[in-house]
């Protein structure tokens, strides 16, 4: 399966989860710039045909702000470690998004979703590495494959 | 009618974002517990009453398929109306929870309509 392909379900599911859970919308989407930028990010393993990781990246504003939109609060109640959670389940349905489109009749077991150190970077191996755009702020998110033996 | 119902999910948002999705639904909600995992929900259930269990699948300690299977071997617990509200949409995931008892899936993302609906199917409320 080709990139093209795997871009565009990955933008399938960031566009339906961002509208359904988080009530907005990405309005743009390209291949994520490679500038270091003081991210809080969340990544997860996933098994089954194929394995790999997967991986979400954003600044801590737009993360509070995205978190006041899924937990219906106010943006200043919103504590770090609150923050934190709703990131992690963003990683989790969209990876669980993604791969459910990836193979319908599919089967994957998934890691709960870890936060990552602020100036984490993404694998460099990375099948995927896309930015989608909200008015909340950016949203990296990458894919990366485990190749088969 | 108010019902009391008990979420099971490991995610602290999540299980917040189904409890506002269900204040805000209009149905009549008494207690709502809540869970992150299988073995805690059985432990809910052992003390309180619950009219329906909306349970993740990928949990730690135990996930929502042991969940399922340790409420049907319950005769207290089996005719409780479980949903799945899962990211795994995959069919064949979808096919053995229901298989195995569920009465709803909703498959994670949703939209708050989506999930008040199966809630009010399962339960069998009805409007006008």
């Amino acid at each position: 399966m080709g990139n093209d392909r795997f871009t565009q379900l990955l933008s399938e599911s960031v566009g339906e989860v961002l509208e359904s859970m988080f009530f907005t919308g990405v309005f743009d989407e390209d291949a994520s710039s490679k500038e270091e930028r003081q991210l809080i990010a969340a990544r997860l393993s996933f098994r089954g045909t194929p394995s790999g990781e997967f991986g979400i990246g954003t600044k801590p504003e737009t993360v509070q702000k995205l978190s006041a939109s899924f937990l219906g609060e106010d943006e200043s109640s919103i504590s770090e470690s609150q923050s934190g959670e709703v990131l992690c389940e963003l990683a989790n349905m969209l990876c669980g998004s993604f791969l459910s489109r990836l193979e319908k009749n599919g089967r994957f077991d998934l890691s709960k979703p870890e936060l990552q150190p602020a100036g984490t970077e993404m694998p460099q191996d990375c099948a995927i590495r896309r930015e989608f755009h909200s008015e909340e702020g950016s949203l990296q998110v990458w894919l990366a494959l485990e190749q088969s033996a | 009618m108010a019902y009391n119902v008990l979420i099971v999910d490991d995610s602290p948002a999540m299980r917040r974002f189904v409890l506002r999705v269900l204040d805000l639904s209009g149905l009549e909600i008494g207690s709502c517990s809540q869970a992150e995992n299988g073995e805690a929900a059985l432990a809910v259930l052992g003390k309180e009453w619950v009219d329906v269990v909306l349970t993740d699948i990928n949990m730690p300690v135990m996930d929502g398929e042991s969940f399922v299977r340790n409420m049907n071997a319950n005769d207290a617990y089996r005719s409780i109306p479980v949903i799945v509200v899962s990211t795994d949409n995959t069919e064949g995931r979808v096919r053995q929870m229901m298989s195995l008892g569920a009465k709803g899936y909703v498959k994670k993302p949703f939209l708050p309509e989506t999930l008040r609906e199966e809630v009010e199917k399962v339960l069998g409320v009805c409007h006008g």
